[in-house]
């Protein structure tokens, strides 16, 4: 096992700790937890058996195999932050509009009509 | 005519939103809804004392939210049209029937229109993005319009809660709505502290140009408008 496998290995032993750490500590909820278990089982997987990339790369045909991961990972996460720019704007949605609702219901409660009809119906209960 | 509401976003504007709600007060009897744009002065207040519905932002939200705000607020009170002014005073208040009576002749949108403002670098954004929508309407920059039912219902919708400025957006997702828009000729005043809400820097200007191009570019394609205006009153219904 040469250096690069241990940084891998260890990388991967890492992240699986972390998140078990961060899921106890409901940092992250288990759905999200699962994705990131998959990647870092990968991690471990390519740390430990590397000569996985070099059958991947004869099959693909590729010269320089250790790229593999590298482009991998560098698409995953080109597709991660585009899905997290995806989520954030319907987020963002989502709070415009809630404090649009909130500037409507608060004139309304200031209007007297929400308040005054809920405590006169408990004034006759 | 049904019943009307006057919506005016307003931010930090407690020198002027005093003269623009007495203006409409003492030549119409339509409600006035100000939606206070997380203002940090009185302009809240102030609105309340000249009797204006009064909806407050807990944080800025940009002109055409504001305006948006208010007409959910409409849309839910029944109101049967809005007619949105700009809380400066670059309106001209009377201007507000001439808009109203394009509604009555049956248009969904009718722009009040005043092309002769504006830098000729204006003039050339306007004309391009004109060219690239293929909208009608000339004054794609002017915030002074008046809505039906119809195009309440559409822009109440969580797509229109997407849009950053109310003019291009607005005038697109009308036309592919199947709406009817119209355009009017008024006058209008400079701005009494002459810096633009949207054009305040050259920064400004760049995003809102960037902006608009890929918004004009990507939503010039056909869709099927019938479907497209279902998809967008069903958004609006839901929450």
């Amino acid at each position: 096992m040469t250096n690069v496998n241990m940084i891998s290995a260890f990388i991967g032993a890492l992240l699986s700790i972390t998140i078990v750490f961060l899921t106890r500590r409901d940092h992250i909820s288990p759905l999200v937890a699962v994705r990131w278990f998959l990647i870092a089982v990968l991690v471990l997987v390519v740390g430990f058996f590397p000569s996985t990339i070099d059958v991947i790369g004869e099959f693909l045909g590729i010269g320089y195999p250790p790229i593999i991961p590298i482009l991998v990972a560098l698409g995953a996460a080109m597709i991660k932050i585009l899905m997290m720019d995806i989520e954030r704007q319907k987020m963002q949605v989502k709070l415009d509009r809630v404090i649009q609702r909130l500037a409507i219901v608060e004139q309304s409660v200031e209007n007297n009509a929400v308040v005054k009809a809920n405590f006169v119906k408990r004034q006759s209960n | 005519m049904g019943k009307c509401a006057v919506v005016i976003p307003a931010m930090n504007e407690e020198l002027t939103i005093g003269t623009v709600l007495s203006d409409i007060k003492s030549r119409y009897d339509h409600d006035v809804i100000v939606v206070n744009d997380g203002s940090v002065d009185s302009t809240g207040e102030v609105s309340k004392h000249y009797g204006a519905i009064v909806l407050n932002h807990v944080v800025n939200m940009g002109a055409w939210k504001a305006a948006q705000t208010g007409m959910r607020y409409a849309y839910k009170k029944g109101y049967d049209s809005v007619v949105c002014v700009d809380a400066d005073g670059q309106h001209n208040i009377d201007d507000i029937a001439i808009l109203l009576d394009g509604l009555s002749k049956g248009a969904d949108l009718v722009v009040g229109s005043c092309i002769s403002r504006g830098s000729l670098a204006r003039h050339i954004a306007w004309r391009f993005f004109r060219t690239i929508t293929g909208s009608s309407v000339s004054d794609i920059t002017s915030g002074f319009r008046a809505y039906s039912t119809n195009a309440l219902a559409v822009l109440i919708s969580k797509q229109a809660t997407m849009l950053e400025y109310q003019d291009v957006g607005v005038l697109m997702m009308m036309k592919q709505s199947d709406l009817i828009m119209s355009e009017v000729q008024v006058s209008m005043q400079e701005r009494q502290d002459g810096i633009s809400r949207i054009f305040y820097s050259w920064g400004a200007v760049l995003k809102y140009v960037l902006y608009t191009l890929i918004l004009s570019l990507t939503k010039s394609l056909r869709v099927n408008k019938k479907q497209y205006r279902d998809k967008l009153i069903a958004a609006g219904k839901n929450d």
